[in-house]
């Protein structure tokens, strides 16, 4: 079922959300939930969700690779860190921290790789696409994290029912 | 922690075995929603923009359209005259150019890279290098717009790099009396670069900027864009000129990958 749910937001992120204007596509849907699984104490489905969008990002060959698979076990690896040793109580401002703490990991990692590669090939790098893309994705995520706050109940009591599973 | 490393091992093997399934699952259902992304983008167009951008953005288009009204009337004038001429010459008519029609799948999450995926691989015939274009009715050398080009295949699905790309470099000819060649490449934004251009040539504002046919697999005439400004310093060889493209990849869901007939490596 997770599988199943993995390829829909995938299909939303890359196909809906993609072809969305900018900035709107920009809109860290995919990350978000990884790392609300990752913030429930799913840890596996958490991590795994989130990697497995990274490779899948490089196996389309839509991004710098490796940048994404590595950008993403980093995101991963400090959502999980900051749910076992910080913020291990669930609240609002336990998800709002980690889901920020977690992007600035993947920021940081990719414009790291961005660097790398403008060190190799400078007039390959638009270095104001990494900025606008950095800035507009943390605003957006707020965006993202207040619908969670509203919805989230709704939505995961629906996601139960429907696959019928136990709780999230 | 051995755990999560067994689990990460099994799950990397996992997806890559299943690559071709998952492409294939994401072929077949992100179609409806690709369309529905970009009819909301095409529909919102420019709202996002600053009135600053949209009036020199109308500004622009009302000094082309003038340009190119009497142009228009003239090209229908010739191209009848062509037809009569060709006719009592008894000339073959325009090579057709055999293409497929690929939907997009997925788009890249803009970042250094501007790239499509789209539902056409090597079992239809694709390979790297391709071009891929916008086109309606038969294509023929010198009708359709041109998006990008295909820079990886699998049996399924391809992945098109657009012009606006940096990685991107297509062989370009300028529509002038000295059809001046240079070199496209993408820049920031949505934006082209045509480089490589002699001082001695003439640039104009407007100018249409098409494929010259110099590249394998790349037949002349796409067109590319409009030349949008000039820059010109005298102490260096060449000047550069920014183009902007007529196909936005951004705002399509459909198109074309041409299938050279003699294709080269």
């Amino acid at each position: 079922m997770y599988g199943a749910t993995w390829l829909l937001v995938v299909i939303i992120q890359l196909g809906f959300i993609a072809s969305l204007p900018s900035p709107f596509s920009y809109t860290p849907l995919m990350f978000l939930v990884g790392v609300y699984f990752i913030e429930r104490g799913r840890f596996e489905v958490g991590i795994v969700w989130l990697i497995s969008f990274g490779l899948l990002m490089d196996v389309l060959r839509v991004s710098d690779a490796p940048l994404d698979t590595v950008s993403y076990v980093l995101a991963a690896v400090c959502a999980h860190v900051l749910v076992r040793r910080i913020f291990s109580q669930r609240s609002f401002f336990g998800t709002f921290a980690i889901s920020y703490g977690s992007l600035i990991i993947l920021s940081i990692s990719e414009i790291l790789f961005t660097f790398l590669y403008w060190m190799v090939a400078p007039e390959k790098v638009v270095w104001i696409n990494t900025w606008r893309l950095v800035a507009w994705r943390g605003l957006l995520l707020l965006v993202l994290l207040l619908f969670l706050l509203l919805f989230a109940r709704r939505v995961r009591a629906r996601f139960e029912k429907t696959f019928v599973i136990s709780r999230l | 922690m051995y755990g999560w490393v067994v689990v990460g091992i099994i799950f990397l093997v996992v997806i890559l075995v299943a690559r071709g399934p998952i492409l294939h699952v994401l072929t077949s259902f992100s179609k409806p929603f690709v369309t529905a992304g970009t009819w909301v983008n095409q529909k919102t167009y420019g709202r996002f923009q600053s009135t600053d951008d949209l009036l020199f953005l109308v500004q622009n288009l009302e000094e082309t359209r003038q340009k190119l009204a009497p142009l228009a009337a003239k090209s229908v004038m010739l191209e009848e005259e062509n037809q009569a001429l060709r006719g009592l010459l008894q000339f073959t008519d325009r090579r057709v150019l055999k293409s497929v029609t690929a939907s997009v799948v997925a788009r890249s999450l803009v970042h250094q890279s501007s790239k499509i995926v789209v539902d056409r691989g090597s079992d239809d015939g694709v390979q790297v290098g391709y071009p891929v274009f916008i086109a309606s009715g038969e294509v023929a050398d010198g009708q359709g717009i041109l998006v990008g080009k295909v820079t990886a295949v699998t049996s399924r699905s391809a992945t098109v790099t657009t012009l606006t790309d940096p990685e991107l470099t297509t062989a370009a000819t300028i529509v002038n009396s000295t059809h001046t060649i240079g070199v496209v490449n993408g820049i920031a934004g949505t934006l082209l670069s045509l480089q490589f251009v002699p001082q001695e040539e003439t640039l104009e504002v407007n100018q249409l900027v098409l494929t010259s046919g110099l590249e394998p697999n790349i037949p002349s005439g796409f067109v590319i864009g409009l030349i949008n400004a000039i820059y010109k310093e005298e102490a260096e060889p060449f000047q550069e000129a920014i183009v902007e493209p007529l196909g936005d990849a951004r705002r399509i869901s459909v198109v074309s990958i041409l299938l050279p007939d003699n294709p080269s490596e």
